[in-house]
């Protein structure tokens, strides 16, 4: 065997020297193929393996606010009342255990330094929940007295400039706390836990020592609660659970829009609420990164076939010389092997350069770590083995079924045969190519639509300061040049995070409630549908009589028309729930908001309270366009000059609408790279193909020429035949790519239509740049001379 | 002497389509153990399919084929293998070297898949024998016609076969290296290999023990020296 084994290495070695330039062309697609399989197996092994730290995270559980009504999309906090951990562990039999983490910003001073930290007070048996690993000092007792503290060991060697600093003193919040246990450094990405000091939760100045109980009223939700269920139970028999046990925390007016649920902490990285569009994007970025794979593999197979096709004399001497079916198989197989594994090594040389690139693309913290993970290389290589197998298995199959005799007797040129599979595997290739420009299309235009039409506002040029509308600031910026207008709101109508529960004819309503002047529809291009601003207030009124709704609140309220809602009578006073039906609808406005399109817009109150009684405020500033760096250079001066306190805080309503739809734009920047990728080995392996095709084909063009084909007729015919499984392709693509396309939409409330041009011009621009590929090699070959041609071979 | 090989009735057809070509026709024949047979015929005269079918490249379509006294006609494609494997050298017009092989290792290929020790010994021994030891790190397309012709009857020699068939092996070369090629024929059959050789060549045909003539498909005549 290890005769046969050193044989092969030899023949495989110098066929890739014989034939560099195809040899390279597959190779070059495989690197490229493996290295995006590769990047992003790394970056979706860190969503999966999300929280794996921690031992037993099968079943730990952290539980998460979520406030939902009618018509409202939900709204996810990763915090609970501070009060639920010992109701649930107390009430709840599917828990085993229930702990807390109170994050808080403190001073950690010892000698002379001092640094403000990001730390976790935890209650003392925390870490009998999460038993992280840990490196020295006993982790189950550390926090049992008020002064225990646990670090990880980067944190200890900051504090302590070393990490076995067992027993040592610092002071955490102004009182001395002893370091009790060392754990690992937490995995960059890989947890929920940011900080790396954990405080006793008994400290007397520790954030939950001072908690209060929660009070009808004085609801918060401000601490981590992680629960530990039983082995076997049930997590949705938890959750209502958890809902019964709780529900004393939860004033009435919330209670029914309120839950606390439980969620599994290896599942919060691709948790919807939290990470909106990360699984979405996970699913996608894999499924791109396959197909560009298969692109790969598709032009090795070809490519594999087609070079063998000049072996046939080799087999056919091998088989004459005693070689059986098996021993050509297993030289092909081993070959293909042999020629994945190195391009797996150079695509792996190109992940260590390309990582750092994808992960600040993704916002990922993905490593190729062999060090932390020793099993990876093994898992590469079986991956990279495997690959090969697959896609050596067809030619050596076809290869070693050759008659010996048939292959004797022909030219070395001629083809192995499987001409069929390669016509399927080309046709497949442009069929994913065609899908991956229609997708990237698609996304591309939904990007602008959501990012343009779908605001239904104007936000070009609108400059937002955080502040509860200063009136001398705002009065003075209005007279600024280049301020074409400036008006102030609630931070809610950016937020869209103030919401109030109604009662409404006998059912109850969630609706969002924005504070603002009446001058802010202005100032952003909204114009009533139906009724008057005119009639409020332009500073604002103390008892709240006139209200502005969108139109999703007169659907919620069921109004028939925008019309039909003036002069309704809604159960609001001054922004608290009240029965006396005190506020009048005054107007209707389009529904618009500053969220993402993937959800519908809420029903949403427009109070004109005056700026006093606002939770946040915003002053929108709706510039000129001309001379933006002096305007704002004299809206920050005028900020110092009218005595605002601290530094202005502005932003263009333009980068938070971007930052919403950074989701989206990274999925169109994911399709556009692998379009791009799936372009280039589609074209690579039909330039491939050509090339060997050429070769193969010298003699019958010379007979065709000699016959009296012109160039030109030649050309057609070497382009035609190129061009079939291009425009094959499309029949495959375009259903598959219109069904998957629709689906992507569906999952936006706001989308464009699905363009049926769209499709031929995705195809036309396959198969343009299939001809611009394979088009002057064509040339060169058809305006051989007839002679040189026949005396080919 | 003894038989070595015996066909009788041995036929085989080509279809391409509706058009069905019969390469060979019920031919019958025996070659004795060390016997050095010429065929010779005109092109299309079922010559190289005979050879094919002798060497177990080809199978027939009807008749018998034994050698060695076993029968051989209808085996599988594996127990072909083995027997080409177990008896058989070949030696081709168009030489058949790989490429991408140097001469040691295209000699080297007919011992790979077989159980021989001392391969490089064996290698260098007929390499010494051809005359081409001093070529054996040369890549065929650094020889001439006639050296390739002595690499491939260098292969054809190296596992020790019982039965060389060569198809036209001087049909390449001038008459300085035909003569060399068929020297190293003969004297493999002088060694007890049976040599079966295809050849137009009258005059190569006369160092044969034997030579028997072909026509469309059939034995027409044979001449025994």
């Amino acid at each position: 065997m290890t005769r046969l084994l050193r044989h092969w290495l030899v023949a495989w070695g110098r066929n890739l020297a014989a034939n560099r330039l195809l040899s390279a062309i597959t190779i070059v697609g495989l690197v490229i193929g493996i290295a995006g399989a590769i990047l992003m197996a790394l970056v979706a092994r860190v969503p999966l393996t999300y929280n794996h730290i921690v031992p037993g995270h099968e079943r730990t559980y952290i539980a998460i606010s979520v406030v939902s009504g009618p018509e409202m999309a939900p709204d996810y906090q990763q915090a609970s009342p501070g009060g639920a951990a010992a109701l649930i562990e107390a009430n709840v039999p599917e828990v085993e255990a229930a702990a807390r983490l109170l994050e808080a910003e403190v001073e950690l001073r010892r000698g002379g330094a001092a640094h403000r930290e990001t730390i976790y007070w935890a209650d003392p048996d925390y870490f009998d929940l999460v038993r992280l690993p840990v490196l020295s000092g006993d982790l189950a007792s550390a926090l049992r007295s008020g002064h225990g503290l646990v670090m990880t060991e980067a944190m200890a060697r900051k504090h302590f400039g070393r990490a076995d600093a067992m027993g040592e003193t610092i002071e955490v919040a102004g009182q001395p706390m002893v370091l009790r246990a060392v754990i690992a450094d937490l995995p960059a990405g890989g947890t929920d836990l940011d900080a790396g000091i954990f405080a006793s939760g008994l400290a007397t100045r520790s954030g939950l020592s001072l908690m209060k109980a929660d009070e009808p009223g004085a609801f918060s939700i401000s601490v981590r609660t992680y629960l530990r269920l039983r082995t076997g139970a049930s997590a949705q028999k938890a959750g209502d659970a958890i809902q019964a046990a709780i529900a004393g925390l939860v004033p009435p007016p919330v209670r029914n829009a309120y839950r606390l649920e439980p969620v599994r902490i290896d599942r919060l990285a691709l948790h919807e609420g939290f990470h909106p569009g990360a699984r979405e994007r996970l699913v996608i970025g894999s499924l791109v990164a396959a197909l560009v794979l298969l692109i790969a593999t598709a032009n090795f197979v070809n490519l594999s076939v087609a070079l063998a096709g000049r072996r046939r004399r080799e087999i056919g001497v091998r088989k004459a010389n005693g070689a059986g079916r098996g021993h050509i198989a297993g030289q092909f197989l081993a070959e293909a092997v042999l020629t994945v594994l190195v391009a797996t090594l150079l695509a792996l040389v190109a992940t260590e350069w390309l990582l750092p690139v994808v992960n600040g693309f993704l916002e990922t913290q993905a490593r190729l770590d062999y060090g932390a993970d020793p099993t990876l290389p093994l898992w590469l290589l079986s991956g990279a083995a495997l690959l090969g197998l697959a896609a050596g298995a067809y030619p050596a199959f076809l290869l070693s079924s050759l008659p010996p005799v048939a292959t004797l007797r022909d030219s070395g040129a001629a083809a192995a045969g499987g001409g069929l599979v390669r016509s399927a595997l080309v046709t497949a290739q442009f069929a994913i190519l065609i899908g991956l420009i229609i997708a990237t299309s698609v996304v591309h235009q939904q990007r602008v639509f959501a990012m343009r039409e779908a605001l239904r506002m104007d936000i070009d040029q609108v400059l937002t300061v955080t502040a509860k509308c200063p009136p001398a600031f705002v009065a003075e910026a209005a007279k600024l040049p280049g301020v074409r207008a400036v008006s102030c709101s609630s931070e809610s109508l950016l937020s869209g995070n103030t919401f109030m529960p109604i009662d409404w004819r006998g059912r109850q309503l969630v609706v969002d409630m924005v504070s603002a002047l009446p001058s802010i529809f202005a100032l952003y291009g909204v114009r009533p549908l139906a009724g008057t601003l005119s009639a409020l207030p332009p500073r604002g009124e103390e008892s709240v009589s006139g209200v502005v709704i969108n139109e999703a609140a007169v659907r919620a309220f069921g109004f028939a028309s925008p019309s039909a809602a003036i002069g309704q009578a809604l159960p609001i006073s001054g922004g608290a729930p009240g029965d006396a039906p005190g506020a009048q609808v005054v107007a209707v406005v389009p529904d618009f908001a500053f969220h993402s399109v993937e959800t519908p817009i809420d029903p949403t109150l427009y109070l004109s309270e005056p700026p006093e009684a606002w939770n946040g405020g915003l002053v929108s500033i709706k510039l000129a366009g001309r001379d933006v760096p002096e305007t704002l250079s004299r809206i920050d001066r005028l900020w110092r000059a009218t005595g605002n306190e601290g530094p202005i805080q502005r932003a263009f309503v333009s980068e938070h609408i971007e930052q919403l739809y950074l989701s989206l734009e990274r999925n169109a920047q994911l399709f556009a790279v692998f379009s791009g990728l799936a372009i280039f080995l589609a074209c690579l392996g039909l330039v491939g193909l050509s090339l060997s095709a050429a070769q193969r084909r010298t003699r019958e063009i010379g007979i065709r020429k000699a016959l009296g084909a012109s160039t030109r007729q030649i050309l057609a015919l070497l382009l035609w035949q190129l061009s079939r499984p291009v425009l094959l392709a499309n029949l495959i693509a375009w259903p598959v790519a219109w069904w998957l396309m629709r689906r992507w939409l569906n999952g936006f409330a706001e989308r464009i239509p699905l363009q049926p041009w769209l499709f031929p011009a995705a195809g036309l621009i396959a198969l343009a740049l299939a001809l611009l590929s394979v088009g002057t090699l064509a040339y060169l070959v058809a305006r051989q001379k007839p002679v040189h041609a026949l005396r080919y071979e | 002497m003894n038989q070595f090989l015996q066909v009788s009735s041995l036929s085989r057809a080509y279809r391409s389509g509706e058009v069905e070509t019969q390469a060979l026709d019920a031919i019958s024949l025996e070659v004795a153990a060390g016997e050095f047979v010429a065929l010779m015929g005109p092109s299309g005269c079922g010559k190289s399919t005979l050879l094919n079918i002798l060497g177990f490249l080809d199978a027939p379509d009807a008749g018998s084929y034994r050698l060695r006294d076993e029968e051989v006609a209808t085996l599988s494609d594996a127990r072909l293998t083995r027997l080409r494997r177990a008896y058989v050298g070949f030696v081709f017009q168009s030489f058949n070297l790989i490429e991408e092989l140097n001469v040691a290792e295209n000699v080297e290929v007919a011992l790979l898949y077989r159980s021989v020790d001392a391969r490089r010994r064996r290698v260098d021994e007929v390499l010494e024998q051809v005359g081409l030891a001093h070529r054996a790190r040369h890549r065929p397309r650094q020889l001439s016609g006639g050296q390739q012709q002595r690499v491939a009857i260098a292969r054809a020699l190296a596992p020790e076969p019982d039965l060389i068939l060569a198809d036209e092996p001087t049909g390449n070369l001038d008459s300085a290296n035909g003569a060399a090629v068929m020297d190293l024929l003969k004297d493999a059959a002088a060694r007890g290999t049976t040599v079966i050789m295809v050849t137009h060549s009258a005059l190569h045909a006369a160092a044969a023990d034997r030579t028997i003539r072909m026509l469309d498909g059939r034995i027409v005549g044979e001449t025994r020296l």
